[in-house]
């Protein structure tokens, strides 16, 4: 091989020639080199045995896990949860829930249609229909018995929840959303075994609060969970008409605690709004209360307690 | 053959180059040989496309070839700078010239700090992660302008990841930044002295403000601080080996004696230095104009190659980058068009999947290994400029090295002595050892003590003998440090005072002296040492056993025999003769002329001989041969003679069998009908070299086994570098001389003389020897190959835990459950818990000895192969990830989700609004409660992972060994266990982290889950290797070891 001379005529060096190859060449010969019928690197034997060597490594692997599975289910109870209320990070503080809410996630807690107009009307009332499809069964049969303060329900029976005691909130009404006072629904959510501990007379605390609803406690006989409803905020309350509670102010006590009993319904409250101000977005608050649930307002965190607004056009 | 043709042919061209340039100097001078190097510099630009630039170097090598500053009178030269050699320059316009052009030469262009800052910024996975930090931000500010109260995380996520991508960026820039600095301190210069004439006044400034056309004096001792011309010196000598690689001293005078400027006598370089006399010169060039200077501006100009380990880390980005990129996008897609997810939920997937796929912590884990390395190199007085290059050394596979002063002591020594018609050995240790009792030695003796002009400078006990400073040239000092252990000289010098003198020089190559021996009454005898056959061809008698004998052919032949031995060892031989003189003739108190000798110089009784040798370094031997059992070659490039340097070799194990010359003179035919192969040593000479094209000089190499190139310029070196490289060597380079300079660039690794070594040849190497020792490179060569294993080892440990990190949010995608890891845990571990255990693997001792193992084969043995990913990825790191989802599975099941109820659960999981999310059991959890029970079940799935990598910290200790062979010595790695246990309690149970981090405290009984997969882990690893030792060539060793 000579020499080369660039023209400079410096002697430049030879060096060692490569198999010269273009870029798509050694792409196309990477994938498959039909010289050595190797594809991506390896002939089809070679893939086989690789195939079957994790074929085999994830088959074991999988059995396994399987088996650890099967003994962490082993250790489960199919009725009650491992860990219950404080060793649970469910705690013992139930939360409190209302309905309807929107389905879109961007429309967050905020209840706002036109009683005149079908379409928005329909939307809230689909939506609590479907909220409400549990209870619409037949409860008649089955485990379910009428409860009341004296005769709560056995081991095994639970008690039924009647729609009818809605009234003004029932589904015949349109659950309020054919009038200005539209309805909400508000459940308290299921603990397994969680006791409430009863206030049978109001507090200083309900007092405080508001002096109707301390009176209202006071005026009803029976173990509850009171429930209160108030505009958030001063301006909120001077643009509300007040609120009905149905069948009361409250859950009644014969429904707890909850066993995870089939066909277990939670107790229901619907509050019915009467006549916030149209156009106006209006906070609602509303308050569960015993003696072990705990009360926390604010946008974070908020515990034993509800909000939602109102927006009437 | 083929190869007579090639011969002439390039041949031809080298002269035609030669003579382009103006060098058409036949020899094998110092000029053509700058001329070349910088003509190969300024071609091996070229060939990096800067071509334009290049032509313009050349272009500037062919002026100063064109200087007449040497031809010229020197009158003409005083009227041309405006100076006077009597009174210099008027030193207000030389101080002006300096301020504008001092005399130093400019530092390298450097990188600026912003940009190299800026790399390191955007570099490697930083792009990556700043993807995902802004991606984060943006979903942040998406989901935030939608409801003003979104929780914060993905901003905390975004600026977190910007953090750490800034935060690593620091550190690597530091750490680089910091071995900078070392180098820099190294390079520091002593300030010069220099004694200038100014206005009529001798006085002395700082050799950076010489200007042109000063007139300096340079005394021996002093480095030439500028290219200069001699106007008067007085036997002035100066050292050009480091511009030349000429070990021999050269004189210079007024005269010119060449046309060509390398060549004459009357010009002295910068840099070179003074060995003998003084002279007064005026300076014809400064600072980056010299001849130096050009060298080194083009050096620095040469592109340094991508080390090996960068190329690896490089390829190794880019297969993580790749595949983070291709899952990003195909979950992203997915998301949005399958699983019709928003566009904010995609979004924070796709950043899971980037952070996950991303090891933030790795490179700086790699940083952190290497300077751990050079630190423990440091200590092996291996100094480290360049951090990559601690693994370069490791890679290397041919290590071609300068022989003195690295293999070599470069101190002459005397090795043999023959008298008494024998050769005798000096080494006490050797049969034939001389006896100081002989008579005809203590005559050698009394010649070498009493014919030396060499003396001792210090004669500090404390130090031992052989590093006592002398005064005189090499071989004196030889001679006079081996008679100083016999007997002190200055006992022998005071009892035989020199009374006459005729110095050494090249005509007569001997020196002789007379001496008066008092205790012999006062008789004077002349000692003579020289070229032993001219000392010989001066003597009529031989001194025997004591005896005078007249001087036949037969003790003639016994001369010979014995000359040509010790010559053939490579020795420097030396004759020594004496001549008692009669006291009748010479009376006590005689007048001796060394002028005109009144003393006879012939019918002399010949002594002996005495046979020097640089010898080599005691570890040296014993080096070459762990090099070469470690499947290194090294090859001698030295300046110095093919006997010499082929004794040399010899005694280093460099050339271990007979080589072509011998087979040759033992067949008895020419050297050039040997075939290649069938010795496997070869000794070729420059002369040889410049015959040779590339192709030929990559054929020897690949045809002979031990090499040895001598009588080389350095141009050459650059051309075996390059022919080593191109067969397909990782090439470590030795060298100390400015000329080095490009082939210690041209290197994989160049490594510098910490003593001998020139500050340009620092500068372009990337490692320094303190101690100029051989030995110190077998081991960085042992350190290098161990990180590189280590760093492997810590790239498979962190690769691991990116599977059940990238899992979770697969999954999430896929089965849509409730997320099981959260990007902030994934950080946890990458930057957290992960860090130290992977930095402890860098101190992780050797399985097997590597010293026993061939170089690695740059181009099959990647750092990351596929059988790495392999392993990590689809194997063990699937275990890991079955370990998280099942820790994660039982705090779910625990508290009442159970499996089957958890697919399809996420959207209502994560909807804020939804505040009664029934269990399997009818409860129903708030948003705040089923958060804290996610957290709970992260944090379950974050310890399991932490609890398997101690699992994978154990495995990745061996590559091979069973962990029982390997014991758990590695102190670090203990260490890093229970910091990694310790940081994973502080993330679970500290206060203020479940804020941070969003954890949740684990009730005790969640460490146990996952220890059974770690010990499943230990277990299929143990399994894997021990089939893998079991059967060398199985399908589990050439598939899964890694």
């Amino acid at each position: 091989m000579a020499a080369k001379e660039n023209e400079n005529g410096v002697k430049g060096f030879q060096f060692r020639k490569h198999v010269e190859r273009t870029r798509w060449e050694s792409f196309y010969t990477a994938i498959y080199n039909p010289s050595t019928k190797e594809f991506l690197g390896r002939t089809g034997k070679s893939w086989g045995q690789l195939l079957l060597f994790y074929s085999i490594f994830y088959i074991i692997l999988a059995a396994l896990f399987a088996i650890c599975m099967q003994g962490l289910l082993a250790t489960l109870d199919d009725r009650e949860p491992k860990w219950k209320l404080e060793r649970s990070l469910i705690g013992t503080n139930p939360g409190l829930g209302f309905r309807p809410i929107s389905n879109k996630t961007e429309e967050g807690s905020l209840i706002w249609y036109n009683h005149k107009n079908d379409t928005s009307k329909h939307k809230w009332v689909e939506l609590i229909d479907e909220f409400l499809t549990p209870y619409m069964q037949e409860q008649n049969g089955k485990n379910f018995e009428i409860c009341d303060f004296n005769k709560p329900a056995n081991a095994s029976k639970v008690c039924v929840v009647n729609l009818k005691d809605f009234l003004d909130c029932s589904r015949s009404k349109f659950y309020g959303y054919n009038s200005t006072s539209p309805c909400i629904f508000l459940k308290l959510n299921k603990i397994f075994g969680w006791e409430p501990k009863y206030f049978t007379n109001s507090t200083s605390e309900m007092r405080e609060y508001s002096t109707e609803f301390a009176d209202a406690v006071d005026a009803e006989p029976g173990s509850y969970i009171w429930i209160s409803c108030q505009g958030e905020k001063p301006v909120d309350r001077e643009n509300v008409g007040g609120f009905n509670y149905f069948p009361k102010q409250g859950f009644a006590s014969y429904y707890f605690p909850y066993t995870n009993t089939q066909n277990y319904l939670s107790p229901l409250v619907a509050v019915q709004i009467v006549n916030p101000t149209p156009n106006l977005i209006v906070s609602i608050e509303c308050r569960a209360w015993a003696k072990n649930i705990i009360y926390q307002g604010g946008d974070l965190q908020r515990e034993g307690s509800v909000h939602f607004e109102i927006l009437l056009d | 053959m083929i190869r007579g043709s090639i011969y002439s042919q390039s041949e031809g061209t080298t002269r035609k180059g030669s003579q382009i340039l103006g060098a058409d100097d036949a020899r094998n001078t110092a000029v053509s040989v700058a001329v070349e190097v910088s003509a190969k510099v300024a071609e091996n630009r070229k060939r990096l496309k800067q071509g334009k630039s290049a032509k313009d170097n050349v272009a500037d090598l062919k002026e100063e070839l064109n200087m007449d500053e040497h031809l010229v009178p020197l009158e003409e030269l005083y009227s041309r700078y405006n100076t006077n050699v009597e009174t210099g320059l008027p030193s207000a316009i030389a101080e002006k010239m300096a301020d504008e052009k001092p005399n130093r030469l400019t530092p390298q262009k450097q990188t600026p700090a912003v940009i190299k800052f800026l790399l390191t910024l955007f570099g490697g996975f930083s792009m990556l992660l700043w993807i995902g930090g802004v991606l984060a931000i943006i979903a942040y500010i998406i989901d935030y302008s939608r409801d003003s109260g979104a929780p914060r995380d993905n901003l905390y996520l975004g600026v977190v990841l910007i953090a750490v991508v800034c935060i690593t960026s620091i550190f690597s820039y530091y750490q680089e930044a910091k071995s900078d600095a070392v180098m820099k301190g190294f390079l520091k210069m002593q300030p010069q002295r220099s004694h200038v004439l100014r206005d009529g006044k001798w006085s002395e400034v700082d050799a950076d403000f010489l200007v042109v056309g000063d007139i300096i004096t340079v005394t021996y001792g002093n480095v030439v601080p500028a290219d200069i011309r001699i106007i008067t010196a007085s036997s002035f000598k100066v050292d050009n080996s480091s511009l030349t690689g000429e070990a021999e001293a050269l004189s210079r005078s007024p005269e010119c004696t060449d046309d060509n400027p390398m060549e004459t006598k009357n010009l002295a370089f910068y840099s070179t230095n003074a060995v003998e006399g003084t002279c007064t010169a005026i300076v014809l060039r400064t600072g980056d104009d010299t001849f130096i200077g050009k060298i080194a501006r083009l050096v620095g100009k040469t592109k340094k190659k991508e080390t090996p380990i960068r190329k690896e880390i490089r390829h190794f980005i880019h297969l993580i980058t790749g595949l983070a990129l291709f899952l990003g996008a195909i979950f992203f897609t997915l998301a949005m068009t399958v699983q019709k997810q928003q566009f904010l939920q995609a979004l924070v997937f796709l950043i899971g999947i980037i952070v996950a796929n991303v090891p933030e912590g790795l490179l700086a884990t790699v940083t952190v290994s290497l300077t751990l390395t050079a630190r423990k190199m440091a200590k092996n007085n291996v100094i480290v400029k360049n951090l990559e290059a601690v693994e370069t050394l490791g890679s290397t596979s041919c290590i071609c090295s300068d022989k003195t002063g690295t293999l070599t002591q470069n101190r002459m020594t005397v090795n043999h002595l023959w008298y008494d018609l024998r050769v005798w050995a000096v080494d006490p240790a050797v049969e034939d050892c001389f006896q100081k009792e002989h008579n005809s030695f203590k005559m050698l003796y009394s010649i070498a003590t009493l014919n030396s002009r060499a003396t001792f400078e210090e004669t500090d006990q404390s130090k031992p003998l052989s590093e006592w400073r002398t005064s005189g040239d090499a071989s004196e000092s030889a001679l006079i440090k081996f008679c100083q252990q016999i007997r002190p000289i200055s006992d022998a010098r005071k009892d035989n005072p020199k009374v006459a003198e005729i110095p050494f020089n090249s005509t007569n190559k001997y020196a002789v002296t007379v001496c008066e021996q008092r205790d012999e009454g006062g008789r004077f005898v002349v000692y003579m040492k020289g070229a032993p056959e001219r000392v010989l061809a001066r003597c009529s008698k031989i001194l025997v056993c004591d005896e005078e004998a007249p001087l036949d052919d037969t003790y003639k032949e016994h001369f010979e025999k014995a000359y040509k031995e010790l010559g053939g060892l490579g020795e420097r031989v030396l004759g020594f003769a004496y001549h008692n003189l009669d006291t009748s003739h010479y009376p006590p108190g005689f007048q001796f002329d060394s002028e005109k000798p009144n003393f006879p110089c012939e019918g002399l009784v010949f002594a002996g001989l005495y046979a020097l040798i640089d010898p080599p370094r005691p570890a040296v031997p014993s080096s070459v041969k762990a090099c070469q059992s470690a499947g290194i070659r090294v090859i001698m490039v030295t300046g110095d003679h093919p006997l010499t340097a082929k004794a040399i070799a010899r005694s280093v194990n460099i050339i271990r069998d007979e080589t072509v010359d011998e087979l040759a003179a033992r067949k008895g035919i020419s050297e050039s009908q040997v075939e290649p192969g069938e010795a496997k040593a070869i000794v070729v000479s420059g002369q040889k070299l410049k015959e040779m094209d590339e192709e030929e000089v990559q054929n020897i190499i690949r045809d002979y086994d031990q090499i040895v190139f001598a009588r080389t310029s350095p141009q050459q070196k650059l051309v075996i570098v390059e022919a080593v490289q191109n067969v397909g060597n990782v090439v470590a380079v030795t060298g100390d001389g400015v000329n080095d300079s490009p082939a210690l660039r041209q290197a994989d690794i160049g490594v510098a003389m910490g003593i001998a070594g020139t500050d340009v040849s620092k500068s372009a190497a990337d490692m320094i020897l303190l101690d100029d020792d051989f030995s110190s490179i077998v081991k960085g060569v042992e350190e290098g190959r161990l990180i590189f294993d280590n760093i492997k080892k810590s790239i498979a440990y962190t690769l691991t835990s990116n599977i059940p990190e990238l899992t979770p949010f697969l999954v999430n995608v896929l089965l849509n459950i409730p997320l099981p890891l959260s990007t902030i845990m994934i950080l946890c571990i990458d930057l957290g818990t992960d860090m130290y255990p992977a930095i402890s693997l860098a101190y992780e001792s050797a399985e097997s000895d590597i010293m026993k193992r061939r170089p690695r084969d740059s181009k099959k043995d990647k750092l990351v192969n596929n059988k790495l990913l392999q392993i990590t990825y689809l194997q063990i790191g699937v275990l890991q990830a079955c370990a998280g989802f099942f820790n994660y599975l039982i705090v779910m099941g625990d508290h009442g989700f159970l499996p089957k109820h958890l697919k399809g659960l996420r959207e209502q999981w994560d909807n804020r609004n939804i505040n009664n999310l029934r269990d399997s059991y009818g409860q129903e959890w708030t948003y705040e409660s089923r958060k804290n029970l996610e957290s709970m079940a992260q944090t379950a799935f974050l310890l399991a992972i932490v609890q398997v990598q101690w699992a994978d910290l154990i495995i990745c200790k061996t590559r091979m060994l069973s962990i029982l062979h390997q014991g758990m010595r590695n102190k670090h790695l203990i260490i890093a266990l229970i910091f990694e246990t310790t940081l994973i309690i502080l993330l679970t149970y500290a206060p203020g982290m479940s804020v941070a981090f969003r954890t949740y405290s684990l009730k005790p009984i969640y460490w146990v889950s996952a220890l059974p997969f770690a010990c499943l882990i230990l277990l299929f690893d143990e399994m894997r290797k021990l089939i893998i030792r079991k059967y060398p060539q199985g399908w589990v060793r050439r598939n899964l070891y890694y």
